[in-house]
């Protein structure tokens, strides 16, 4: 599906453009994004490096460990399939805290973290285990309390009340949050098949 | 409230580091394992970043999106900006923030349609990132229903800001 999505974007965007004379903005368009997107990955690398050496220093001190021990009661009802007593806990709480706190680059390392581990769990095969698809679903609606690029671009852009979105916001994401688990739970009573091997 | 949020990450690090010199960590050492790992992701990440950067790039250069939803707009009913915005979101998070700087500009933050968007926005991520990210980074091919169970939530979620600002709020 993903291969499908990939290809609409090329042959619907080329085709458009030729048909209406568009082709310029391609090439410009084929020019600059790559360009672009080795700007956001050397960014990108840059903050990985930073939290995913703090996320270490963290494990080596044991927090982790400890705190994947006393989160452990709260994770076990969204992700019944891990082992308990695993330091997955811990970083999948602290990908969770991440998005919470709004800070999006930083929960990236730490959910990719998290999928290494899992990755682990399900004897390193290639197809996705029920917790990982968990985790995306939970990062996906975007769980967050404080939407600070909102809030900031609301303020330029001149509203006389930048936070007054805030509870609307927090309200529209925990109920995407509910209903993300929600269908995850029932993708995964109608696909139980798919997990057998 | 944004003073608060200035001093999560400091807060954060200084404890960190403070209890590594009391638990006697080397923690330089830490750090370099795991700036390793980091900047082993962000190199298998690379392929699948670029890969959707150019595809929405191109999609984004035809206009394509504009013509089609300015055809829509004979129901008048419903905003062409803030389809544009829900198309977007799921796929491009450069692509939406642009959407989203748009409508704030041209219908203001505080109009029905600013607060609308600022709640689809703020109630869901880039979808198709998440995932050719996640999953690249760590080498799953088999994604199973993943990506049709996150549209989905995008699009419930789109009804849930919908509902809410009209409701809650206007």
């Amino acid at each position: 599906m993903v291969n499908k999505i990939w290809l609409c974007l090329f042959i619907i965007g080329i085709g458009f453009a030729i048909y209406n004379n568009k082709v310029i903005e391609v090439n410009n368009a084929l020019l600059s994004a790559p360009h672009d997107s080795i700007d956001i990955i050397i960014n990108l690398t840059g903050l990985y490096i930073l939290w995913s050496g703090l996320l270490q220093i963290a494990k080596d001190c044991g927090i982790i460990d400890a705190f994947a021990k006393k989160i452990y009661a709260i994770t076990k009802y969204i992700f019944p399939e891990l082992p308990k007593d695993h330091d997955v806990h811990g970083y999948l709480a602290s990908n969770i805290a991440a998005n919470i706190l709004g800070l999006g680059s930083v929960a990236t390392p730490l959910g990719i973290k998290s999928m290494e581990e899992m990755k682990k769990i399900n004897k390193n095969k290639d197809s996705a285990s029920r917790s990982m698809i968990t985790l995306i679903l939970i990062n996906c609606s975007c769980l967050t309390l404080l939407p600070t690029t909102i809030i900031s671009l609301r303020k330029i852009y001149g509203s006389t009340e930048p936070t007054r979105v805030l509870p609307l916001v927090i309200l529209g994401t925990t109920l995407s949050t509910i209903c993300a688990i929600i269908l995850d739970r029932v993708f995964y009573y109608f696909n139980k098949k798919k997990f057998k091997d | 409230m944004m003073s608060f949020t200035a001093y999560i990450l400091p807060v954060l690090i200084i404890s960190l580091m403070i209890y590594a010199l009391f638990k006697k960590v080397n923690a330089y050492d830490s750090f370099i394992r795991g700036a390793k790992e980091g900047a082993k992701y962000a190199f298998e990440i690379l392929p699948y970043v670029a890969s959707m950067i150019i595809a929405t790039a191109v999609f984004k250069s035809s206009n394509f999106l504009k013509t089609v939803v300015s055809f829509i707009d004979f129901m008048k009913n419903v905003n062409i900006d803030i389809l544009t915005l829900m198309f977007f979101r799921p796929i491009s998070g450069m692509a939406s923030l642009a959407t989203l700087h748009e409508i704030f500009k041209s219908y203001g933050p505080d109009s029905f349609t600013g607060y609308l968007a600022s709640v689809i926005q703020g109630s869901t991520d880039t979808t198709l990132y998440i995932i050719t990210v996640y999953f690249g980074a760590v080498g799953i091919k088999e994604i199973k229903y993943t990506l049709k169970a996150g549209l989905l939530v995008d699009i419930l979620s789109f009804v849930f800001a919908f509902l809410i600002v009209k409701y809650l709020f206007f």
